[in-house]
């Protein structure tokens, strides 16, 4: 790892654990190794989105080239959105890719991320799936989005006929991951979903 | 004298010129080869100077050498000279007149004395005919540099009388050189060890350096030195008002103190359209970075301001003129230097006109090489950007050509049957063309 990215992480880790503003918007950074290299961050799922109450936790690698490239990033916690890929968790934000600025840091990031969940780009899709819930039945991926958070990240939701329709399929001997999927991308349709896995 | 005033209008050039090339370009035109083999049969009208060698390497001795046989066939006039009104006798430590100079090759001249246009600097009014004692024109040459040499010194501090001495009045009149020459340098830096025997003057201290440089009596030499002095003094606080500035801006990208970084990269890297702060390593780096496209590089990483240049700079600037300043400073700095890609006319410089650095060609004279070429980008097979080929329209016919006679010659009955059909076509344009 080169020099001027070790000392940027060490100053931009300080920055992150010691700001108040940070704190209150609910971002965290973590460091998973002594070296630098991979750090966790945690975002808090913003208010008036599905994803309220929901904690996210994120895998950043440093590349050797920083901050001239940008940092690595992906959702570890499983997260329903038309950006994040619902499998890999891999994000689709530009300034992750290609519209990165070496003035960018890592609690910049952390803070588009948290704008990003608040603010969903259909038009630019990880996850073509959930991006064509979103635009043609916005309430079911809201509720999807919803169970998701709750299950995953902690969310205080309540989707009981959702429950229903899990314990069904599990019943019918597919496990909770594949049946949570399968029903989540047929918009909660048990017919369609059953068709798809066991076709 | 001509040669005086054509030195000094092409000064501005001359300077920027290395001093190997000086002799050939300083001068207006070329000097004629033929002059200098004694056989260009164009005489007064040849459209390159006559000049001799001699002249060419110290061209106001040789003027002054030869004052009416003007080389350049230019009659001497007194609009050469600047004239002011001097009384003649308010000057009395001027030098003596000279009568002779020599020139580098040794040789001497003495000039005629009935020239009226021959006024070397220094000269006396005894020199002019007429008796102009009390008041007279005087001639300042209007180059600067004296025409004296080493042999023949101007007659000073010898010179001076008991009462120059005494009398302030008159050391005021001294010449500042003179008065400068008069103070002991031993004593200026440091300690003499003549002390009160020493034969120089041992001057006053002066209140800002605290070295013994004021001459006692010459109130011109003071104000000069006070002058310089107060100047340094600025320059001096001007330094530290800006390393006070710049001493806490931090670099957005490495984040770091831009003045506590290594010697080497402890400079400021100004970009002329935003006011943020970098380092000119990191901002470089950034600049040069392969993995994003140029609208993205080119912008600043702070707030996507795009900036065409970067100016790297030892200290921060504030405000708007300091930024300006620097910036025209370091385009004009620039511009002293000769362009890597140009070469002299011998290569091709990819920002054309927009070229910061200097574009001269073999003989030294500027050259405008139009505006710089577009440069076209396309995806190849793999989806890679690449810089697009420069194509000739020449290059496309020539090929175009080749392939049209080889396919000619390959097929000779469709060959016939194409020159048919544009000799047809050949036809029909000169119909378009008919007008009955």
């Amino acid at each position: 790892m080169s020099n001027i990215a070790q000392q940027r992480i060490q100053r931009e880790f300080r920055e992150v654990v010691k700001s108040d503003e940070v704190a209150k918007s609910g971002i965290e950074l973590a460091l998973a190794h002594d070296d630098l290299t991979e750090l966790v961050g945690t975002i808090k799922g913003p208010p008036d989105t599905p994803y309220e109450g929901g904690t996210y936790q994120l895998e950043i690698r440093i590349p050797d080239t920083y901050p001239f490239n940008p940092p690595k990033v992906r959702f570890v916690t499983k997260i329903w959105h038309p950006n994040i890929s619902s499998v890999t968790g891999a994000i689709c934000l530009d300034i992750l890719k290609d519209q990165w600025a070496a003035a960018m840091t890592l609690r910049t990031v952390l803070l588009s991320l948290q704008a990003l969940l608040a603010a969903p780009e259909p038009d630019d899709p990880q996850d073509a799936v959930v991006a064509r819930q979103f635009s043609a039945d916005y309430k079911t991926f809201f509720k999807t989005a919803q169970h998701w958070a709750s299950v995953f990240a902690g969310a205080p939701h309540e989707h009981p006929d959702f429950d229903r329709l899990l314990t069904k399929l599990k019943d019918m001997g597919v496990d909770e991951s594949s049946a949570r999927v399968a029903l989540s991308s047929c918009g909660w349709d048990i017919h369609r979903a059953t068709e798809q896995l066991f076709n | 004298m001509a040669s005086l005033e054509r030195s000094t209008a092409s000064g501005p050039t001359g300077d920027r010129v290395k001093p190997d090339t000086a002799a050939v370009t300083a001068p207006l035109s070329p000097v004629c080869r033929f002059f200098l083999a004694g056989s260009c049969v164009y005489g007064d009208e040849c459209r390159y100077r006559h000049e001799s060698w001699l002249s060419r390497t110290r061209p106001d001795e040789a003027t002054v050498a030869e004052p009416h046989s003007d080389p350049y066939g230019v009659p001497l006039t007194f609009d050469t000279f600047a004239v002011d009104d001097v009384d003649a006798s308010q000057t009395p430590a001027l030098p003596a007149p000279i009568h002779s100079v020599s020139t580098s090759s040794g040789f001497t001249f003495t000039p005629d004395p009935d020239a009226p246009e021959f006024v070397p600097r220094g000269f006396n009014a005894s020199c002019l005919p007429g008796g102009l004692t009390a008041k007279s024109h005087r001639l300042v040459p209007l180059h600067p540099d004296p025409v004296v040499e080493e042999g023949h010194p101007p007659v000073e501090v010898g010179a001076r009388s008991w009462a120059q001495v005494v009398n302030p009045e008159a050391m005021a009149q001294l010449p500042m050189a003179d008065a400068e020459s008069q103070l002991c340098p031993f004593n200026m830096i440091g300690e003499c060890h003549y002390g009160e025997s020493c034969a120089y003057i041992h001057g006053d201290t002066c209140d800002y350096c605290g070295q013994d440089v004021l001459h006692p009596w010459h109130e011109g030499q003071r104000r000069k030195h006070h002058a310089i002095c107060m100047q340094s003094h600025e320059e001096a606080m001007e330094v530290s008002f800006a390393v006070a500035r710049s001493k806490d801006k931090t670099c957005g990208i490495c984040m770091e103190t831009v003045l506590d970084k290594n010697k080497g990269e402890a400079r400021f890297g100004i970009l002329p359209n935003c006011t943020h702060c970098f380092c000119l390593s990191c901002l470089r780096t950034w600049r040069q970075a392969k993995q994003f496209e140029n609208k993205i590089i080119r912008a600043c990483p702070e707030c996507r301001q795009t900036s065409d240049f970067i100016c790297p700079s030892r200290f921060w600037v504030d405000t708007p003129e300091d930024k300006d300043k620097l910036l025209t400073d370091y385009r004009l700095n620039l511009n002293k230097k000769e362009c890597k890609y140009f070469r002299r006319g011998r290569g091709e410089c990819p920002f054309g006109n927009k070229c910061f650095y200097r574009h001269v060609d073999a003989s030294g004279l500027a050259v405008d090489v139009g505006p710089p070429q577009t440069r076209t980008r396309r995806a190849n097979e793999n989806g890679d950007i690449t810089e697009a080929q420069r194509v000739l329209m020449m290059d496309f016919l020539n090929l175009r050509d080749e392939r049209g006679t080889r396919f000619l010659d390959i097929s000779t009955e469709f060959g016939q049957m194409l020159r048919l059909a544009l000799e047809v076509d050949l036809e029909d344009d000169d119909d378009d063309y008919y007008v009955p």
